[in-house]
């Protein structure tokens, strides 16, 4: 294949990757391959999460715009192309139209069906996507992934567990242990952190950290830490594991913190079942099996582990219970009892 | 994003549309900024003023014209073009330039904490001309197709095809760590 075919192909290619980014081509030289993982890089680096600014900038911008124009009052200037109807009604009947049509296009459509597993919900901070991350969908497809660091899922400074430690990369991603900076949540905000004590969290921040009065059999604290982050935010962690030494040891994890005007964080928990639940007074969020631990065995295999979520908002909190082997009612009986 | 239009038409008046806008398009604008400057905290500056800049002219925004990431991405490289223009300004009256930004490829308070990936990347980047970093920056991070990169570029389709693979291939070769006059 010449140069001058190549240019002429690679913006197909690169269009695809750009949709996909896992869709390489297989019948293309070497060189040619190189060029498309280099293009692949570049579209999936993502390094935005190393903003000091973006959440300030955000309360910036939108305290500029007028209140009185919020979505709570009629201006002029709000819809030039449908003058004669109030904005509220545009939105109702949007809505309306929207979920009919998604309704008729989810029963009759396959390819939309698909598309329909990428709508999300909002929990906290988070925006809960049916979708997988480069690292998780090159974990399950058996590929070596391209860390994404700050990227996918996964806060920038916590150890990525998804990913694969490619080689050269020395120590690579750490591989789960139980203990907190192993979560496999994405913590939030968690650029820099100051260690701190339950005291000086509820007397100086009046953050008042929640304790569980309730563990199943057999789980024993590993550890706890509270930190105060480089933006100000509180992150309380608990972990719980058992006395197994096995390397698919059950883990256990209580993570409380505020979120208040943040950014929301995409967190994508591929084909994992995302149902809403009834927990502590209010509705919370349960994901069932997702599939984002991975572990080594005793051979060095990675072996991917399901995880369940129980999510939830209570005040200015935002809590997130995660475990490898607890059911659902389990979780909620721990989520009831933390005090 | 879906509704886009829509959410731009809005987005002057009403806070959740630019919210949403804001939300989706941050993290390109920023990855683009990134690709183009290196220093962190010019990234967030320039970041800042893009979409301050946004926010300002967004009722100018028409869609019959051109998507609103093309609208959007001509805000950021303009944004930049002048900063790099008054970086050269101020580099021919002051020697300050050489101790404010660090030479490329030396970023000590980043490199505890980046990828390698990520950082020998943006080393490569860098070494690129200024017009293929800014080919690379913008098809890899505004996601906008050839057409509408030529039109905020003035430069013919075919073209940046053309630039865009020849800077691919010239990063292939930097990240291997064989630079040489071929790739140029």
């Amino acid at each position: 294949m010449t140069d001058k075919e190549l240019e002429n192909r690679i913006d197909n290619d690169i269009a695809a990757l750009l949709s996909d980014y896992s869709r390489l081509p297989e019948e293309a030289p070497g060189e040619y391959q190189e060029i498309l993982q280099i293009a692949q890089s570049l579209a999936q680096n993502d390094m935005s999460r190393q903003s000091h600014e973006r959440a300030a900038l955000r309360k910036r911008l939108l305290s500029r715009i007028p209140a009185q124009t919020q979505g709570e009052a009629w201006s002029p200037n709000q819809n030039k192309g449908n003058q004669t109807m109030h904005p509220k009604f545009r939105t109702l009947i949007f809505a309306a139209i929207s979920t009919v049509t998604l309704i008729l296009v989810l029963a009759t459509t396959p390819t939309m069906r698909t598309f329909a597993q990428d709508l999300w919900q909002r929990v906290g901070p988070f925006i809960i996507v049916n979708k997988f991350a480069q690292t998780q969908e090159a974990v399950l497809t058996g590929a070596t992934p391209t860390p994404i660091p700050g990227g996918g899922n996964i806060s920038a400074q916590m150890p990525v567990p998804m990913a694969t430690p490619l080689p050269g990369e020395g120590s690579g991603q750490e591989v789960l242990a139980p203990d907190a900076s192993a979560s496999p949540t994405p913590l939030p905000w968690t650029n820099e952190v100051e260690p701190i004590d339950n005291q000086i969290a509820e007397e100086k921040y009046g953050f008042q950290v929640l304790e569980p009065g309730y563990l199943p059999d057999a789980y024993s604290l590993i550890e706890h830490q509270v930190n105060r982050t480089q933006d100000d935010s509180l992150v309380s962690i608990y972990v719980y594991t058992t006395t197994s030494t096995a390397f698919d040891a059950p883990y256990l994890s209580i993570q409380q913190s505020t979120f208040e005007d943040k950014a929301p964080i995409e967190f994508m928990v591929g084909d994992a079942n995302v149902s809403q639940v009834e927990v502590r007074g209010t509705t919370g969020t349960y994901i069932e099996d997702a599939r984002l631990m991975t572990v080594r065995d005793e051979a060095g295999n990675n072996i991917t582990l399901p995880v369940n979520y129980l999510m939830w908002e209570e005040g200015s909190n935002f809590f997130v219970i995660d475990a490898t082997q607890l059911s659902q009612d389990e979780m909620i009986h721990i989520a009831e009892s933390l005090q | 994003m879906a509704n886009e239009t829509d959410l731009a038409a809005r987005a002057a008046d009403e806070a959740a549309a630019f919210a949403a806008i804001y939300d989706h398009y941050f993290p390109r604008v920023y990855n683009y900024v990134r690709y183009r400057v290196r220093d962190l905290d010019l990234t967030d500056e320039l970041t800042s003023l893009i979409f301050e800049r946004a926010l300002t002219r967004i009722s100018t925004f028409q869609p019959e014209k051109a998507p609103f990431g093309a609208w959007l991405f001509a805000i950021a490289r303009h944004a930049i073009q002048d900063h790099f223009r008054a970086e050269r300004r101020r580099r021919w009256l002051s020697l300050d330039f050489f101790v404010e930004h660090p030479s490329p490829g030396v970023l000590p308070e980043e490199a505890a904490d980046q990828a390698d990936t990520i950082q020998r990347m943006l080393n490569a980047v860098s070494q690129l001309d200024a017009r293929e970093q800014d080919l690379i920056a913008l098809k890899f991070t505004s996601r906008l197709d050839n057409v509408q990169i030529a039109r905020i570029t003035g430069l013919s389709e075919s073209n940046v095809g053309v630039i865009l693979y020849r800077a691919l291939r010239r990063l292939r070769t930097l990240l291997n760590g064989k630079e040489n006059s071929y790739d140029r």
